[in-house]
């Protein structure tokens, strides 16, 4: 009997939470073809049973005047009920499929816990600054697993998603500069919009903005691209020709900041001793080829084993 | 075994059980992830607080918190665009955290999560392509979760 209760509750707090929960509420108001407010009150003549009597009275221009008001009302919430049904456009479905990847993958990215205030969006802050980089919205998530090491994901326009695993800060015993900087690089990774292309399925850039009224809603190309997400992240990772792109564009940077570039320098040297000493993270090299060319590319002609 | 009247009368006495779980629960609006109904702001006892105004939520989802706390325990789930009522204490000024008042909960949020207008919200944009995705509850928990654990951050023109 308890039982029984409990699920009527329940079903009752379900019925009447959609206030909070946000799709429930949309799923509700998305039911179409209501009538609107406006539109009852202008309903509530019919004017075709009473045609003789307006043409007496010489109403009928008033009458007329009312049904052409319907008629754009009537229009106009076809038209708002129609657009209901438009799909994401290009600027506003990466920030959306990149949380709904991180909320999917909670498990596995390990980013709920607790953990201190590193400052770290203060700091940063400051070394945007000093870059002269403004304009700039950034959310950082600090993940309590090796299993990727860092992530910038593709989001909307003038914002950046960037994945952190503190198990590879703590392990490097990277400083505030050094996480910033390698903050930094993940956003040119972003501007240069190389996950996009990476993870994008084919099909997305056929459907995006696209209005799906009285058509099937297939989430085939959305389901790809976030699979891909998967394989660019945990397997194939990037090529040398994007990490020659990233380091260049960094390199262009930071040349006028001996403090920055010597920084980036040491992050480098940092990344490549791990990956050569600890196994955890003898994968890096496959996902962010490699920190030892990217060196190279900063300081031509440095020889082979002389990095450290 | 059970004859039919004393069946009838078996019913009738859950009808009337039911009855009164439906008139007990928390108000409507309340989320099905909130547990509780306690009066939060109470923390704040003997401070008489002052009603700010109306703003609206900005994130996704997120969590309205028992304590100014990102860590503390959710009292409800919040949805892009919710309105809520934020107070301050009498003689403060507004902090880090609000006090707030949402779908009949009292709790805190992060004041940078709130807005004195309508924000575009994509769920409002889209409604039936969110719909459509299918987010389940435990999305939306995790996802209220998010915005509690991501470090923000704005560089803004000097």
């Amino acid at each position: 009997m308890r039982s029984f209760r409990v699920a009527f509750s329940l079903l009752f707090l379900a019925l009447f939470s959609g206030q909070v929960i946000g799709p429930s509420s949309a799923a509700k108001k998305s039911q179409p073809e209501k009538k609107t407010k406006a539109e009852k009150e202008n309903d509530l003549l019919d004017f075709n049973s009473i045609k003789d009597i307006l043409k007496e009275d010489q109403l009928q221009k008033q009458a007329q005047k009312k049904k052409s008001k319907g008629d754009k009302l009537r229009k106009k919430r076809i038209k708002r009920n129609v657009t209901r049904y438009n799909l994401p456009k290009e600027d506003d479905i990466w920030s959306f499929l990149s949380e709904y990847w991180i909320v999917k993958n909670a498990s596995v990215l390990k980013w709920e816990f607790q953990k201190p205030d590193y400052g770290l969006d203060l700091y940063l802050n400051g070394v945007l600054r000093a870059l002269g980089l403004y304009q700039k919205e950034f959310k950082i998530l600090l993940l309590n697993t090796p299993a990727l090491a860092h992530a910038a994901l593709p989001a909307s326009s003038g914002e950046y998603i960037v994945l952190i695993s503190v198990p590879f800060i703590q392990v490097m015993d990277l400083t505030k500069l050094e996480i910033s900087i390698l903050v930094l690089e993940s956003f040119y990774r972003s501007d240069l919009r190389i996950v996009v292309k990476k993870v994008r399925d084919p099909e997305l850039s056929k459907i995006l903005g696209k209005n799906f009224y009285g058509k099937e809603l297939k989430l085939d190309a959305f389901k790809k691209t976030l699979s891909n997400y998967d394989k660019v992240f945990f397997n194939k990772g990037f090529t040398f020709q994007e990490q020659f792109e990233i380091t260049k564009k960094m390199k262009l940077i930071l040349k006028g900041h001996p403090k920055y570039w010597n920084a980036y320098l040491s992050l480098l040297k940092k990344i490549n001793t791990l990956i050569r000493t600890n196994a955890l993270y003898s994968k890096y090299n496959e996902i962010y080829p490699s920190p030892e060319q990217q060196i190279r590319w900063l300081i031509p002609g440095v020889p082979l084993g002389g990095l450290d | 075994m059970i004859d039919l009247p004393q069946l009838l009368i078996k019913l009738g006495t859950i009808n009337m059980v039911l009855l009164i779980s439906l008139m007990a629960p928390a108000p409507l609006g309340a989320s099905t992830l909130g547990a509780s109904t306690r009066d939060v702001a109470s923390n704040e006892k003997s401070a008489k607080l002052k009603l700010v105004g109306v703003y609206y939520f900005m994130p996704f989802y997120g969590h309205l918190h028992q304590n100014p706390s990102r860590y503390s325990r959710g009292i409800t789930t919040l949805g892009c665009g919710h309105p809520v009522k934020v107070f301050t204490s009498e003689g403060r000024s507004r902090g880090e955290w609000d006090i707030v008042k949402a779908s009949g909960r009292d709790g805190f949020l992060r004041q940078d999560f709130l807005s004195p207008k309508r924000p575009p919200c994509f769920e409002k944009k889209y409604p039936i392509f969110v719909q459509k995705f299918g987010l389940g509850i435990d999305d939306l928990f995790f996802w209220g979760k998010l915005y509690d654990n991501y470090v923000f951050g704005k560089v803004k023109l000097p």
